[in-house]
């Protein structure tokens, strides 16, 4: 995607960000949502817009009025019908216009302290590149589609680029917003399918997911989205619309201290990753002299679909012949195998068309080298997760069928 | 600065059983070296860390010099070890990784003595002494293909690292990995008028609780302040005392044995993912609603 200086005034405003926090039937959540926010640091002045989805319960509309924020003005909005949670936030996004920037935190979200400094760093070093399509507070250790740990490669720098939307804590200036809102208008009607070059599993969320649009968007697009290294947010997973059961599963590192971020310009960043959470090849050719020069999808999980692989040579996990070959480092993500020439022969550099179906006993291999905890609880999980992701496929086509008549 | 550094630092290996001589070889020497196991694979950007501990922090009496491994585990378990992020590129351990470390000619002499008056322990000595090693946050070292627990990734590009004195640090951990007590009051003021061990993981052995308070995952009967157990890594939730306790600081006679479930219920909060049967449950659930509720009921 070619690289637009977006004029200044686009984008930058002398308003301050507004926090926006989303509620719905939550009470409690939302109480612990305010109170994390309300102990941030922030200049003088900083609006809060409480915005509650209609659920028939009072509680959250009680929560907000009884709120006292200290940072600025506050401002409460009840919407009278029930919007769903995609219409809510595209509603919050619509803010932009308004403040300029908003910092949105979903009700079971917990923010740092220090994630308005990180907004306000992140809005002057990338909020003129348009190439970058929001700002994320949360930092991913997961991988969000196939629940692997996720490690982004450690380049010096504070954050990392991944082209996932940020659902856990994000940013958005008017200008990201209203990019994604003209390819919303136009796109935002028609199926998320595997052809997309997205993962299966976006097949298998809700129809009610407005992120699920959003990553459509930045692949279909080439944008990408900021994530801090250390996170400035963190997902309690507290039972609700998109969650059974309480889970730690999403939690994340909160930074504790104050800081000076390090952030380097898009293309001066070597943790940049896809939509799969793999890397860009571009940085593997950086790191590894023999894939200089070379023309190759990345797909060290052997996950990608097919759709996925549409260049002449191929970096993966799944079994072929082909030279360079990598071992498999054990205690470090994929990622390092390749950037320390492992010597091995587990992942592979060949012609797409020479390399067979990720096996089972590969997929293990991967898992029990590369993700922390009981081994036995970890394979048991990476096998019965794709098995859900297919229900859940099935089960929303059959809905759309029968939507269909 | 305590001893200048030569670029790029020079370097000693050892074997097994040779760590003591390779320390006296540095005591004895005028510069600072790296002491690298054979086998071990260290990172291009070592140099540069080990410059800015230098600079920043070379001469503090804490520092008894620089472990270039970083534990990706706890010791001999299989949960993640996970410092506490307060925006320095550094932590300190009582650990000692024997992968590679980085020592001056005076750090080297005084760990030889320390190894001397410790039966060879080094952590113990580091303990005594109350002193630390400087680690950095991404692993500059791993030993090479030998074992998967300090296999790590090194970091891949160049930074102004950010190094911070033991004394403002967050992340100051023992030999067991427990979070230092200065520590934990630094996150948790409240915890400031207190004189404290801390066995958040529960795992102390009884002769290890020698201080009047104990701050503890084990059950207490008469708590004086609770931290739920919610944020990642577990110690990260003393930055805000909660009813629904989990962590308890208390006397330490009120303290009940650690229990398998209290246990179980940290490691899979640690883990994050692996609660096996509640995931079993999740999915099969809409098929077997009955078996759910009487997974939930037992687990609760």
């Amino acid at each position: 995607m070619r690289r637009r200086a977006l004029a200044k005034n686009d984008i930058l405003t002398t308003r301050l960000p507004a926090i926006d926090a989303v509620g719905y039937n939550r009470p409690d959540a939302l109480l612990r949502l305010l109170t994390s926010l309300a102990a941030g640091e922030y200049p003088a002045g900083v609006p809060l817009v409480i915005s509650l989805d209609h659920s028939g319960n009072e509680a959250p509309g009680a929560v907000a009025d009884a709120f006292v924020w200290p940072h600025g003005p506050k401002r409460i909005i009840r919407h009278q019908s029930n919007l769903g949670l995609r219409e809510h936030i595209l509603s919050c996004g619509d803010l932009t216009r308004e403040y300029g920037t908003i910092v949105l935190f979903e009700d079971d979200i917990v923010a740092s302290p220090h994630h308005y400094a990180y907004v306000l760093q992140a809005i002057e070093r990338y909020g003129h590149d348009e190439r970058v399509a929001g700002f994320g507070l949360y930092g991913y250790r997961i991988n969000e589609f196939n629940n692997m740990d996720f490690e982004p490669v450690d380049d010096g720098s504070d954050v990392y680029f991944l082209q996932v939307a940020a659902s856990w804590g994000q940013a958005w200036t008017a200008a990201q917003w209203q990019l994604f809102r003209g390819w919303y208008a136009k796109h935002g009607s028609e199926p998320i399918v595997v052809a997309d070059h997205v993962p299966r599993q976006l097949e298998a969320w809700r129809s009610n997911s407005w992120k699920r649009f959003f990553i459509k968007y930045l692949t279909a697009t080439g944008r990408t989205f900021l994530f801090p290294r250390t996170a400035l947010s963190t997902n309690t997973a507290r039972s609700g619309t998109n969650t059974k059961r309480e889970v730690s599963i999403y939690q994340t590192v909160l930074d504790q201290h104050a800081r000076v971020w390090r952030m380097p310009p898009l293309e001066g960043s070597r943790a940049r990753y896809d939509v799969f959470y793999e890397p860009d090849p571009a940085i593997l050719h950086a790191l590894c002299p023999d894939l200089a020069g070379m023309d190759f999808d990345v797909d060290l999980y052997g996950t990608k679909p097919p759709a996925a692989l549409t260049r002449p040579y191929l970096l993966s996990s799944r079994p072929a012949c082909g030279a360079p070959q990598f071992g498999l480092l054990s205690g470090a993500p994929p990622v390092a195998s390749i950037a320390q020439s492992t010597p091995g022969e587990f992942f592979t550099f060949a012609r797409r068309e020479l390399f067979g179906p990720m096996t089972t006993a590969r997929r293990m291999q991967l898992i029990r080298a590369t993700q922390i905890g009981r081994p036995l609880n970890n394979l048991m999980f990476q096998m019965l997760k794709p098995l859900q992701t297919s229900l859940f496929i099935r089960k929303g086509r059959r809905a759309v069928r029968m939507a269909d008549g | 600065m305590a001893d200048a550094l030569s670029t790029p630092p020079a370097q000693i290996e050892f074997g097994q059983n040779e760590l003591a001589a390779a320390l006296a070889k540095v005591a004895e020497g005028n510069t600072t070296t790296v002491l690298r196991r054979r086998g071990a694979h260290v990172s291009r950007f070592m140099t540069s860390f080990v410059e800015a501990v230098l600079a920043e922090i070379g001469n503090d009496r804490r520092v008894a010099g620089i472990s270039l491994a970083a534990p990706r585990l706890r010791t001999a378990t299989v949960m993640p070890f996970v410092p506490i992020e307060d925006s320095f590129d550094a932590i300190f351990l009582q650990i000692v990784p024997l992968v590679a470390l980085v020592m001056t000619p005076t750090q080297a002499a005084a760990a030889k003595a320390g190894l001397e008056k410790h039966g060879g322990n080094l952590a113990k000595w580091l303990a005594a002494s109350k002193r630390y090693l400087v680690t950095p946050r991404t692993a500059l070292a791993h030993d090479g293909l030998g074992t998967a627990e300090q296999q790590r990734m090194f970091p891949i590009g160049q930074r102004e690292w950010r190094i911070g004195p033991p004394d403002n640090s967050l992340a100051l951990y023992d030999a067991r990995l427990e979070l230092a007590a200065e520590a934990a009051q630094r996150l948790a003021p409240p915890l400031a008028d207190f004189a404290f061990i801390v066995d958040l993981w529960g795992q102390r052995q009884p002769e290890e609780i020698v201080g009047d308070y104990l701050l503890s995952a084990r059950p207490c009967r008469r708590p004086v302040i609770q931290f739920a157990l919610d944020f990642i890594p577990p110690e990260a939730n003393l930055v805000a005392p909660s009813k629904q306790g989990f962590f308890t600081l208390g006397k330490a006679n009120d303290f009940e044995p650690m229990e398998r479930s209290r246990r179980e219920r940290l490691f899979r909060h640690a883990t994050r993912y692996n609660a096996l049967d509640d995931y079993a449950a999740q999915l099969l659930g809409p098929m077997f609603g009955p078996l759910r509720r009487l997974t939930h009921r037992i687990a609760r």
